[in-house]
């Protein structure tokens, strides 16, 4: 007979607020197999601990419950305590009576003690039955993945690199360097995004231990923590990278235009183009959205024959490559081409977008004058459109006044409710730097608040106040076009108690950091889950910042929230630093929580292999004909499999069918 | 024929009975047979029920709206208070327990709202339903060179959630203009064209706001297109443009005066009808333009092929 001792927590006021813990103890006392019960105020802390492992170590008990919290966080700890103790870990069973019960049932307090009662007792049904189960390890893959190459990824890419671990960088564009390089500068320091950025970039692209894989992206992911295989599509460049010298010559004979997306569209670019100067791998592809196939050089067809000459007649971007690295001639295909990488752990830092302007009716969306704050960062950076000259879209003027709104689809029922926190700083940051380069131009920024939380943010933004940057508060309730091409900014001045109306040349609107494209798929992919605020759920919001709950899989930047560059390199380098853990290890732990077969009962009838999420189960030969066998590092214990199975020759450790009836006898006795 | 529920409300016939006879005229001439709803109440006016008491207004619109149920006909307005409300209440009435509410009262007149009827402003009508085309075939004179100001309102603007034809942009709307140059003239955007006019609450509560509002509208339509005439689709709009023109102009405010219509006024006069049946009542007046809308020069030629 088991000897289980329960152990009822008070979570402080967060269980005994609301539910009776003397009366759970007192009838978990009356249960039988319960040699104690026991409470106290925070069983997880250190003498809480001790209480179990001091029943423990005086034999007074050899199965625990722990009622309080929830498993998700604290199980590990118990099952710890109980290792501490001289007992086997997985001879433990919580009782969820916080967040399932008193937490929920706030406003019920006799009914939560009740609910409690039962819970605890089932707990003890199951406790009394439970087996000693043994962690199993397995070997781990000594490299690591890094999808998304902006910022985050650059630097989680080298941390790991820098640690000796074979590291491969996936980016969807063909060059890294994500959204920063699309800024000019950068907050508080106004030091050139570029000239931060670069070195790094060309860091990455030189590192030993590093292997970018640029214009590619992942298609599939199968495996777990130590042993991933991930499929990355590297998608057509039509272009011979090896042979790709980066020179431009292709881009400058390409007669084929489409908006350039690096440049936020304010301007076009070729066909065949460079994502940008400073491109690492500087490379050249052939977007054939925009192709327009000259001389009817259609991807794998043969050069037409010229009468005159007798020379076959090439396309001018393969007329123009001194490398010879094009060829239309080749039947390539637009797929592209599939890569199979096996890693052991993954660093998700997929960034964000910013939303256009086409949501905000308000806005006059289709007034040229009126553009994003990204847009405005292209328009005044040296790499920009207009060389870094500040001209108004609509009229290539200088523009006299100038509006900046905030928080344009952030903190806005309509479109997203949190907040995109970088905004208030970088509109800051392009005031400034206009107003010194500028000093007649009139700067009007409109601010639901100012939120400068950071090192030097607020000194920076009340610099800014002093430099005469008319900073309001309220918000902008729409703008009209006024004929001439300027425009009329109606907005509410909370300070003066007043709407305020005036005219300006150029409006600047701060739109929303939201998921980036593509991010649901990749989701799907790799079984990442969404927060409320559609961002990648960490495991924990605060003491799990860069973990997910797919073991393995690590986070970075603004794919999990909005944040900013210090922010974002700061979590790169701890997801790289978690990331590397089991890759250091050399093995990783796999809980004993698993279906088995008993061979001897399994007919063979093969039921079960379907149905496995997950691949695990396979039909092998066992004495006289094939069986089901679980390979152990496919499975996640779901129990799918254990459910099916005819004969009940599946067990699923942990959750074993004596266990479970023992836990419903409970609940309905 | 189309036919649908024609409700009045309380502005076009008790102050501009012409616009109401402009819609008889106009509409069955387009082919929508109008349709009146007997004992038909007020809508009700957003300076009662509907600022204390969502029920009773629910209650006595629905009442409205039980009316052209039983006719089995949807319901068209020519204010867009009236269409506001209406457009409202009916939204509020889908969630069921609000309808469960406010039949509890109707059924004390032995009433039941069903929702079975739809909502429709005169303006969505001619935009959707007749459409610029046959309004275009429908004319006798064209108005080529005269240059209208639109004023579409605010009711018809917004919320456009509660409302079956929407605008692709209520910030920059485009029906009204849509219907103006249909007529062969100009309808120019301008930078207050979805301003409110000052009218409504405002109004009643300080004239003074009202006129200040309605005085920088004015003044964006006379500075921005200085138009031959300024067009409405809403009857309180109308009202506010005929009369307050007036006193800004005994203060001195302004030394001009921009003739107004409501667009079915505009219609009919271009549709050949007598302007003492469509256009009659006015403080500012609009014989001079009138006269130049149904002159022999803007006459469209008989001969052509009409396929009204």
């Amino acid at each position: 007979m088991a000897k289980v001792g329960v152990y009822v927590c008070h979570c402080g006021s967060n269980i005994a607020g609301v539910i009776d813990v003397e009366a759970v103890r007192a009838f978990a006392e009356t249960l039988p197999g319960v040699a104690v019960a026991r409470k106290d105020l925070f069983m997880c802390s250190d003498s809480g601990q001790e209480m179990i492992k001091q029943d423990i170590r005086d034999g007074l008990v050899d199965r625990v419950v722990v009622a309080a919290c929830t498993p998700r966080t604290h199980e590990p700890i118990f099952r710890a305590a109980l290792a501490a103790g001289g007992l086997n870990k997985y001879l433990f069973e919580m009782a969820n009576i916080r967040d399932q019960d008193s937490w929920v049932h706030a406003h019920d307090p006799v009914g939560a003690t009740e609910k409690a009662k039962k819970v605890v007792a089932s707990a003890i049904g199951k406790a009394s039955h439970l087996k000693p189960l043994e962690d199993k390890f397995v070997d781990v893959t000594d490299a690591a993945l890094v999808v998304g190459g902006g910022v985050g990824g650059i630097f989680a890419a080298l941390e790991l690199a820098n640690m000796g671990h074979k590291t491969y960088l996936v980016e969807r564009e063909p060059s890294i360097g994500g959204v920063m390089a699309q800024l000019d500068k950068t907050f508080p320091t106004n030091d050139c995004s570029a000239c931060i950025l670069t070195p790094v970039m060309v860091d990455a692209g030189n590192h030993p231990n590093i292997e970018l894989l640029t214009y590619s992206e992942v298609d599939d992911v199968e495996g777990y923590i130590g042993n991933f295989t991930v499929k990355v599509r590297q998608k057509q460049t039509y272009i011979d990278w090896k042979k790709c010298t980066g020179c431009g010559a292709c881009a400058e004979k390409c007669p084929a235009k489409t908006p350039d997306a690096f440049n936020s569209g304010l301007s076009n670019r070729h066909a065949a183009y460079i994502h940008f100067p400073q491109a690492v791998p500087k490379k050249a592809v052939i977007d054939m959205g925009a192709c327009i196939n000259c001389a009817g050089r259609t991807i794998g067809s043969e050069p037409r024959i010229s009468k005159k000459t007798g020379e076959p007649i090439y396309a001018p971007c393969e007329k123009a490559c001194p490398a010879g690295a094009i060829d239309r001639s080749l039947a390539l295909d637009p797929n592209g081409t599939i890569r199979e990488l096996k890693v052991g752990s993954i660093v998700v830092a997929t960034g964000f977008k910013v939303m256009e302007k086409e949501n905000f009716k308000e806005f006059a969306p289709d007034c040229e004058n009126v553009i994003t704050a990204l847009q405005l960062e292209r328009l005044i950076s040296a790499t920009g459109p207009t060389g870094g000259k500040l001209l108004v879209p609509g009229t290539v003027n200088k523009p006299h006044t100038m509006t900046f709104v905030s928080c344009v689809g952030s903190r806005d029922e309509r479109f997203h409710t949190h907040c995109s926190r970088v905004c208030c700083m970088y509109m800051i940051k392009q005031a400034r730097l206009l107003k010194e380069k500028y000093p007649d131009l009139s700067i009007n920024m409109h601010f639901m608040d100012v939120r400068a939380a950071g090192k030097g943010y607020d000194e920076y933004y009340t610099g800014a106040r002093a430099m005469g940057i008319n900073i309001f508060r309220g918000k902008v309730g729409g703008v009209e076009k006024l004929p001439g091409g300027a425009l009329r900014v109606m907005a509410y001045d909370m300070e003066a108690g007043t709407p305020i109306e005036y005219e300006t040349d150029l409006m600047i609107l701060a739109t929303a950091i939201e998921m980036a494209d593509g991010a649901k798929e990749l989701a799907q992919k790799m079984g990442l889950q969404f927060c409320g605020n559609n961002f990648y759920r960490e495991l924990h919001p605060k003491l799990g910042p860069v973990e997910t709950s797919v073991r393995g899989l690590y986070l970075a930047g603004c794919c999990q929230g909005p944040k900013d560059i210090p922010d974002t390199v700061s979590q790169a380098k701890g997801a790289a630093a978690a990331a590397a853990v089991p890759l250091s290890q050399g093995k990783v732990k796999i809980e004993p929580i698993l279906s088995e077969v008993h061979p001897e009962k399994c007919s063979g009838c093969g039921i079960c292999v379907p149905l496995c999420p997950y691949d695990a189960i396979s039909l092998k030969p066992y004495a006289d004909r094939p069986r089901a066998v679980i390979d152990m590092t496919q499975c996640k214990g779901c129990g799918v499999c254990t459910s099916a199975c005819p004969s009940a020759a599946i067990v699923l450790h942990g959750y074993e069918e004596e266990q479970i009836y023992a836990q419903i006898a409970a609940l309905t006795a | 024929m189309e036919k649908i529920g024609l409700y009045l409300g309380c502005n076009i016939p008790f102050k501009a009975p012409d616009i109401e006879q402009s819609f008889r005229k106009v509409f069955p001439a387009l082919g929508v047979e109008l349709t009146d709803l007997p004992g038909a109440g007020c809508c009700p006016a957003w300076g009662t029920a509907p600022s204390f008491d969502l029920n009773t207004w629910c209650a006595v619109s629905g009442r409205n709206i039980t009316i052209a149920e039983e006719l089995g006909v949807d319901v068209m307005t020519g204010c867009n208070s009236c269409f506001g409300i209406l457009s409202e209440a009916k939204h509020f009435m889908e969630k069921p327990d609000r309808k469960k509410a406010v039949n509890a009262i109707l059924g004390q007149v032995g009433r039941e709202f069903k929702g079975t009827s739809d909502i429709y402003h005169a303006s969505n009508i001619l935009h959707e339903v007749i459409g610029v085309e046959k309004i275009k075939e429908s004319l006798k004179y064209q108005l080529e060179g005269l240059k209208i100001a639109v004023q579409p309102g605010c009711h018809i603007l917004w919320p456009s959630d509660v409302m079956k034809v929407k605008e692709k942009n209520s910030f920059y709307p485009t029906h009204l203009r849509d219907l103006c140059e249909a007529l062969g003239a100009e309808a120019p955007e301008y930078s207050r064209l979805e301003a409110c006019c000052g009218m409504g609450g405002m109004r009643s509560t300080d004239v003074e706001k009202s006129l200040g509002l309605f005085t920088e509208k004015l003044r964006s339509i006379k500075e921005e297109l200085d138009p031959d005439m300024i067009v409405t689709t809403c009857s309180s709009c109308f009202l506010q443009f005929d009369m307050s023109q007036q006193i800004l102009k005994e203060r001195g405010v302004i030394d001009y005066e921009i003739p107004v219509f409501y667009y079915t006024q505009l219609l009919a006069l271009a549709m050949g009808f007598d302007p003492k049946e469509v256009a009659a009542i006015s403080q500012t007046r609009r014989d001079g333009v009138i006269a130049e809308i149904q002159s022999e020069k803007r006459k469209i030629n008989e001969e052509e092929p009409h396929g009204v």
